[in-house]
């Protein structure tokens, strides 16, 4: 029989018990949602796109065979897509550990696909994708608190990755100028932001306000990519959504398609804070690192 | 991924186990399985920052990036690796389309007065403003990341190849006094669809060119 008091040391242990703990499981669709956030932003584009590749094929020796094939390319997206789905509408465990890898399988043939590979957006879907599989395998393994602290560190890692990816390719005289995105941009794109700019400058301080532009974002993903991974998680948690958000919001509408997934990631550190308890714990392992805590209790 | 040991409460016999012996353990993570799949997403995080933090002093990363934008890797398979690393608005690429080959590809062939009639400053200009472009181009412009997406990337089959004329497609990307520039042409093929074939490489300018490298070649 169980005694009031036992029932309430129940409600204190931590949620290894059968029933998955609800903040595993809104990391998880956090996630998932801002994956598929990304794959449909640009919905309209793609269905667009997918005539176009059936209408005008084109032949290239670089890409096998199938993956020049624009029925793959559909199939692939519709496949990342509905497994995606299924795996954030799901609250089964089992089906969850089915549909993400077979969706992982589909982006990355999304990733390689002579239609689709340039697109930045299965990169990020990409890599989340990966994050979600081990932390979905994992949530029936871990205690909460040791994969919430693990996962936290690996999305912080991710996106320091995407930051620095962006920074590395700018390291360059024609981004520091802001030569490049002075012809990409400021010049003549269609964005509330340069429309206002051209319309309020001419060319030359137009030209001087791109070199600024172009340094700080090169200053900006440097900084990020070399410090979001080691900033506390709730803090890199919000620094991650504000910095993603406000590139997309600065330069482009359409890259919420790429940054989406992104945003997903950030705010998974916001998930679960530390309790009562392992602030304790973590006033004792605070002694031993950041790393040391998290690799301990994975280990 | 790991075969995982549950950390749950099948395997504790009272809430009391649970409490002190089992809860030590799965916080501890002695109770969980090694978690193999954490440590090699973090080493491949490590690998790729590594990678990235390099580029710019290896040439040769720089080099097999700008080959990766001009879909040019030395295999398919080495290509499809680098796919999975960030590269949003890298280096500064820029593109040429045009309805006729490259002037270097006409000597001989055709009058240089007639690419180039009012023999202006035109050739300097940008190739996107149309009205000081060069005879033979078509369009043009600074591009964020692979400039082959102009005839891969629906856009671009939308903007240049929906006639029946051949198209050449200059590429070039600069990044940190290393440069690679690719041309290539699209025909029409009979039973519809387009021919892609690099017409004209270049490699890296920093990078030893290999025997043969550089002379026309054909895919």
């Amino acid at each position: 029989m169980v005694t009031r008091e036992s029932s309430r040391r129940m409600d204190d242990l931590p949620t290894w018990s059968s029933q998955t703990d609800p903040r595993l499981v809104l990391c998880l669709r956090l996630v998932v949602a801002g994956m598929l956030i990304g794959l449909l932003w640009k919905i309209s584009f793609f269905l667009v796109a997918d005539q176009l590749h059936f209408r005008i094929p084109i032949r290239d020796a670089f890409f096998p065979e199938w993956l020049q094939n624009a029925q793959v390319l559909r199939a692939a997206f519709l496949t990342s897509v509905i497994f995606l789905g299924t795996t954030l509408a799901t609250a089964s465990a089992k089906r969850r550990k089915i549909c993400l890898p077979i969706a992982l399988a589909a982006n990355s043939v999304l990733l390689v696909h002579q239609g689709s590979y340039n697109d930045m957006t299965f990169v990020t879907v990409w890599w989340c994708n990966v994050w979600a599989c081990w932390f979905a395998w994992r949530m029936s393994v871990d205690s909460s608190e040791a994969l919430l602290r693990k996962s936290a560190l690996v999305s912080r890692a991710i996106l320091s990755l995407v930051l620095l990816g962006g920074a590395a390719g700018k390291w360059t005289q024609e981004y520091w100028s802001g030569e490049v995105f002075y012809e990409i941009y400021f010049r003549e794109r269609d964005f509330w932001l340069f429309n206002l700019l051209r319309s309020t400058s001419d060319t030359q301080s137009l030209r001087v306000i791109a070199t600024y532009y172009s340094q700080m974002v090169v200053l900006l993903e440097t900084i990020g990519g070399l410090t979001l991974w080691c900033l506390p998680r709730r803090m890199a948690a919000i620094v991650g959504a504000t910095v993603f958000s406000a590139i997309a919001l600065m330069s482009n509408f359409w890259l919420f398609s790429v940054l989406g997934p992104l945003i997903g990631l950030s705010l998974v550190g916001l998930v679960g804070g530390p309790t009562s308890r392992s602030k304790a714990a973590s006033r004792s392992l605070r002694r031993v690192g950041p790393w040391r805590s998290v690799i301990h209790s994975s280990s | 991924m790991s075969d995982p040991k549950r950390c749950d409460s099948k395997n504790s016999n009272s809430p009391d186990d649970q409490a002190s012996g089992r809860m030590k353990l799965c916080s501890q993570g002695g109770g969980a399985a090694r978690d193999l799949g954490f440590y090699l997403i973090l080493v491949a995080l490590a690998l790729v920052s590594g990678w990235l933090l390099l580029m710019p002093w290896v040439p040769s990363i720089a080099e097999s990036t700008m080959e990766r934008f001009h879909l040019r890797s030395s295999s398919f398979a080495w290509w499809a690796v680098q796919q999975p690393i960030p590269a949003m608005y890298n280096f500064a690429n820029r593109t040429e389309i045009r309805d006729l080959p490259p002037a270097d590809h006409l000597v001989g062939l055709v009058d240089p007065f007639l690419l180039d009639p009012l023999a202006t400053e035109a050739t300097n200009a940008s190739p996107a403003d149309p009205s000081r472009r060069e005879l033979g181009i078509v369009g043009g412009r600074m591009i964020n990341h692979f400039p082959t997406r102009e005839f891969t990337f629906a856009n671009g089959r939308y903007r240049y190849l929906r006639g029946e004329d051949p198209r050449w497609f200059v590429l070039e990307s600069r990044y940190r006094g290393s440069e690679l520039s690719s041309t290539y042409e699209l025909r029409p093929l009979p039973e519809g669809g387009w021919q892609v074939t690099l017409v004209a490489d270049e490699q890296p300018e920093e990078s030893s060119l290999p025997d043969g490298k550089g002379d026309l070649r054909e895919w």
